[in-house]
């Protein structure tokens, strides 16, 4: 098998979750998860990509327009991580006494994701990783946080995501099906399982309470 | 201003109609009496509202379906408890419907009816056949020792109350006050996954002794819950911090208390209270009562729909 190398420029566009610790990831439906018969199915459809450029002359940094197949490895490396999303809403309690409430209601879209450095597709992945790495989903969620006298609440987010990091080969063929050439790429892929709320409290300031 | 506000109020007045009054007094001669109403409450300079408050259906128990919680909520006696509800609810209830609640009690596994002092309604999800909505109770301070909230009754306009199963709540009330040797930074309120992991939060030491953390009360009825604890150097937990969970004058960590449950989880909804339970230089254990934390799964619409048994 020879090694081919092809000039590609799809660096990855976005970095993984960052590396959490959550040691308790386990049983539960994450986002997308795919049956056996549904993985089957999509093995079954991996097959050889015609080329996309049939007539003239093509180089080698064309070759990803030989006909090919997109072959899914193996994973390297498995992580809980997430995405902090930072602040979603604050608000001022200007009472003396009393307790406050801040509510925080939204509807949040969330996606499982995915990233290659190499030119790759995703139903591959899916496969590989045993979700769909497009999946995504909305729901609203609402909450309320107790907020003491004359203090500001905070209500912040994080999206959770089991991560796994894997490598993938592009095996190359000329049209007369003969293998000539392998291309090696590594990504990763983020599978959506959890949204962790978390709240916190500030000094009143004469701007955020009355 | 305030004069004004009174007035107002005073003068509000419903222009009848005449199923309400009853029947009595024919079509024409309710209108003629209204007609005579409305002209002396413009002399008198009220403002004047037709209202067309709707109707108190009888609301159909079926119709709300409240998410169970396995609870375990710690306060001292002279705290007033808050605890948040999520309820899914039939859109044929009409979405006003709270404005016809009259009353809200929590019920313990003793039939004791402890009424709720403020409530509130978050909007909510909104799906074609129903919505998920949150409601927020605070109820009066609670006498010391155990409690177990098992229902929560609601009372719309005139009519019977009904009552909803909450699943097990426990309420831990302990005697004294929250020693408050450690402030609270940032922690978690509310995880949306399918189990109940852990609960994070950021502990800064404001006594003048180093202070040993020793971990979680968190019992949960009829679970039998081990909880490890972790420090990090921050929230962001990239960086865990080796030894023992201690806390120097004046230092901050954040801790998260990892929960290990014996039994499968699959579809229960939790709700903690923590006390942290720690320890000064000469031993003295204290125990502080942390943020409110609620642990749902995401429902498909396929389970929210079999809860309130809709096609």
């Amino acid at each position: 098998m020879g090694q081919l190398v092809l000039a590609h420029n799809e660096t990855p566009s976005s970095p993984p979750p960052q590396v959490g610790q959550d040691p308790s990831s386990g049983p539960g439906n994450p986002l997308g998860t795919l049956t056996k018969k549904e993985i089957k199915k999509m093995e079954k459809e991996n097959k050889l990509h015609s080329n996309d450029q049939t007539s003239g002359e093509i180089s080698t940094q064309d070759a990803r327009f030989y006909p090919h197949t997109h072959n899914f490895l193996d994973i390297f490396k498995t992580y809980d991580g997430y995405y902090d999303r930072g602040e979603l809403t604050s608000g001022g309690n200007s009472s003396y006494i009393n307790d406050g409430s801040l509510e925080y209601g939204k509807t949040r879209s969330y996606s499982n994701s995915w990233n290659v450095d190499i030119g790759f597709e995703s139903d591959y992945v899916s496969t590989g990783v045993g979700y769909s790495v497009t999946a995504s989903s909305s729901d609203y969620f609402s909450w309320t946080m107790t907020v003491r006298p004359r203090k500001v609440g905070h209500i912040g987010g994080q999206d959770w995501y089991h991560t796994q990091e894997y490598n993938v080969r592009n095996d190359y063929y000329d049209n007369y099906n003969n293998l000539i050439g392998s291309e090696y790429g590594s990504g990763w892929a983020a599978q959506w399982y959890k949204f962790h709320f978390y709240d916190w409290e500030t000094d009143c300031t004469p701007t955020l309470c009355k | 201003m305030i004069g004004k506000q009174i007035v107002r109020l005073l003068c509000v007045s419903n222009i009848y109609p005449p199923s309400f009054l009853g029947g009595g007094l024919k079509e024409d001669k309710v209108k003629t009496l209204n007609k005579i109403v409305l002209f002396f409450l413009l002399l008198s300079g009220c403002e004047i509202q037709t209202q067309t408050k709707p109707t108190i259906e009888k609301i159909n128990q079926e119709y709300i379906h409240f998410l169970e919680w396995n609870g375990y909520l710690g306060y001292y006696e002279n705290e007033s408890p808050f605890i948040q509800f999520l309820f899914l609810m039939n859109n044929k209830l009409n979405s006003n419907f709270a404005e016809h609640i009259n009353s809200i009690s929590v019920v313990d596994n003793k039939g004791h009816s402890y009424a709720v002092k403020n409530w509130n309604i978050l909007k909510g999800g909104f799906k074609d056949s129903y919505s998920l909505k949150t409601l927020s109770v605070r109820l009066p301070p609670i006498k010391e020792g155990n409690t177990y909230l098992n229902k929560i009754s609601i009372s719309f306009g005139d009519n019977k109350p009904l009552e909803w199963s909450i699943g097990n709540v426990l309420l831990d009330v302990q005697q004294g006050s929250d020693p408050n040797l450690l402030t609270l930074g940032k922690k978690t309120s509310l995880s949306v996954s399918p189990f109940i992991d852990w609960y994070q939060v950021e502990l800064t030491n404001i006594h003048s002794e180093k202070i040993n953390i020793d971990g979680l009360e968190v019992k949960i009825p009829g679970k039998e819950v081990d909880v490890t604890t972790e420090m990090y150097t921050s929230f962001d937990t990239t960086q865990i911090v080796e030894g023992l969970p201690e806390l120097d004058p004046n230092e901050t960590q954040t801790f998260r208390f990892n929960f290990n449950l014996k039994e499968n989880q699959e579809m229960e909804f939790f709700i903690i209270r923590p006390f942290v339970i720690y320890k000064t230089k000469g031993g003295k254990v204290y125990k502080q009562t942390l943020g409110l934390a609620g642990y749902t799964p995401r429902l498909t619409e396929k389970q929210a729909k079999d809860l309130l048994n809709l096609d």
